[in-house]
């Protein structure tokens, strides 16, 4: 089977970042903080969930050989087209933030995924029809780059923009604990920090929201083709507590 | 020790009638007392002869290095453990009971439309081959071109299909069939064990499909086969009742390879061994009557009146293990 690579939206996923990026540009560009600017507190802590979008898994088509003579081409049988369907997983994470602007953090996620697939085309005029496998485990451990826009911060300094970049370690088990698949990711992404308090050292402290959406691009794990790279989009909303 | 001479005529040209396609590997099998057993050789290497006649465009010579890559093919399986050894050129032709396992040209114009065959010597008691021998009918033209000779049909990709029986495997259902009005065409194969060769000057069946290679791997095993590899189970039925003779395809959407299985008995069980470990989609379908000679010596009862259908599941081979059994519900035609 052929390996295929399949990173759609770019377009639509860099018009995105590069909007957000230039809107923080002017902020970002002074990287420490203007005096009585608010910095993000030293440790965070949070958890809740993420909406994972559909991500492919590949069209791979079974095949006959042609009766032909020379390099026989090949005959459909029926066409395949398999997905993993959105999802929701659960989060935690914690993150330390080292200066007023960056801030590393790790975190993991749970899911239970499903795989469909849709089979059409078939030799002989079978109906389309669905095949799927049932929830199958998902564990993602993940580190990131955090940077935020401390100068871009409105709602009374309560809410910070931020940028992501990072990287996972995806683990996938089947339902029928048979088959055990492991990959990696790559995301990037941004969202919005807010904290409800401000400490007299001008700290953000205290409870607070993330709300985050990224762009992953998936290496690995379940799927139809041998080394394919797959991407999907998250949205995550979790609560946090700072300190 | 009884013995029991088996005939099966195979590599049928265009002639046979075949309406719908079918799909699957077969092992050859004699019932024993109460079991069925696979036909196979116990012992290696497989001790083979040549016969020493030719026909035009092709010597004894030719023959013989032609027959011999073709056992090289099964050879190379990396998961099954076979072996064969070239022990010389006789004058016995194919079909003799003599002990010695031939492979040769034999004029045969009373068995039209059928390229090759092959006969077994087989001990009743324990399934075990003693004797195998194989034809090729010279009625037809032949060649052993490297590329293939237009108008002739290749003997190194029958001979294949021709020692994929002598090893004990029956003829497999991975093919398309287009039927025309005086004949069928084969129009796509997946497998070198389908029983209707493909048209003169093709080359492709000298090379061993998913399919053949589970069929051989499941016969002769190699020592840690069952290990890296998975198996399914389950049954196929209609109404309450189990479905003989249906074809279970597994496709396996990450390498590509068909593989298929048949129910053989009437609560519609079927086993498919030999599959890489992971998601297989599963595809059933009945045989038409037309084609059930190819498949079963003395054709069972076999149910051709249901709709062709997909699984609703994925079903995962486990890796060194099998599925436990599941049942695959078809619907009447």
């Amino acid at each position: 089977m052929s390996n295929r690579r399949d990173i759609p939206s770019w377009s639509l996923v860099v018009g995105v970042f590069a909007l957000f990026w230039g809107l923080l540009i002017p902020t970002i560009g002074s990287a420490q903080p203007r005096s009585g600017t608010v910095r993000p507190p030293l440790v965070e802590i949070g958890g809740g969930l993420d909406w994972v979008g559909v991500s492919d898994l590949g069209t791979p088509d079974a095949t006959m050989t042609r009766n032909e003579p020379g390099t026989p081409t090949r005959f459909t049988f029926f066409k395949v087209d398999g997905q993993i369907p959105t999802a929701v997983s659960l989060k935690t994470w914690v993150g330390v933030n080292v200066s007023p602007t960056w801030g590393i953090e790790g975190g993991f996620q749970y899911s239970r995924p499903t795989i469909r697939a849709t089979i059409s085309g078939d030799a002989e005029g079978v109906e389309s029809s669905a095949v799927s496998v049932g929830s199958f485990s998902q564990y993602l451990t993940e580190a990131n780059f955090i940077l935020h826009a401390n100068a871009g911060r409105f709602d009374q300094q309560q809410t910070v923009p931020f940028l992501l970049a990072g990287a996972g370690y995806l683990r996938q088990r089947d339902p029928e604990k048979v088959q055990t698949e492991t990959g990696r990711i790559y995301q990037v992404g941004f969202g919005f920090k807010w904290v409800a308090g401000i400490s007299r050292s001008r700290r953000a402290r205290g409870p607070g929201m993330r709300l985050d959406l990224r762009y992953v691009v998936r290496d690995g794990g379940f799927d139809f083709h041998e080394n394919a790279r797959r991407s999907f989009v998250t949205a995550g909303l979790t609560a946090l507590m700072a300190f | 020790m009884k013995q029991r001479t088996v005939m099966l005529a195979c590599s049928v040209l265009f002639a046979c009638v075949l309406s719908q396609p079918i799909e699957g590997y077969l092992k050859l099998t004699e019932q024993i007392a109460n079991r069925t057993v696979p036909l196979h050789w116990s012992q290696g290497p497989v001790r083979y002869f040549v016969f020493d006649r030719g026909v035009p465009g092709v010597t004894p010579s030719q023959l013989q290095a032609a027959v011999q890559r073709s056992f090289g093919v099964w050879q190379e399986v990396p998961t099954a453990s076979i072996a064969f050894q070239f022990a010389g050129f006789t004058s016995s032709a194919p079909g003799t009971e003599d002990g010695a396992s031939t492979l040769g040209f034999l004029d045969r114009p009373d068995l039209q439309g059928v390229l090759g065959a092959t006969g077994f010597l087989i001990d009743e008691v324990t399934g075990e081959i003693l004797e195998s021998d194989v034809f090729f009918n010279s009625r037809f033209s032949w060649s052993v071109a490297a590329a293939g000779e237009a108008g002739t049909f290749d003997v190194e990709s029958v001979a294949v299909h021709e020692i994929g029986h002598l090893l004990g495997l029956g003829h497999s259902g991975l093919g398309e069939v287009e039927v025309r009005t005086a004949a069928s065409r084969v129009v796509a194969a997946e497998a070198v064990m389908f029983p209707i060769a493909f048209s003169p000057g093709t080359i492709d069946g000298r090379r061993l499909k998913a399919d053949d290679i589970a069929g051989v791997s499941d016969l002769y095993p190699d020592a840690d086969l069952r290990g890296r590899t998975g198996s399914i189970q389950g049954r196929v039925r209609q109404s309450g009742r189990g479905v003989l003779g249906a074809h279970v395809v597994a496709f396996n959407p990450r390498t590509g390879s068909l593989i298929a299985g048949f129910a053989l008995n009437a609560q519609g069980e079927f086993g498919i061994a030999g599959l890489e470990p992971g998601l297989h989609i599963l595809r059933v379908e009945p045989i038409d009557d037309g084609n059930v000679n190819s498949f079963f010596d003395q054709p069972p009862v076999v149910d051709v009146n249901f709709k062709a259908a997909y699984f609703g599941n994925f079903v995962i081979a486990p890796r060194g293990g099998s599925t436990s059994s599941f049942d695959i519900q078809v619907q009447p035609k």
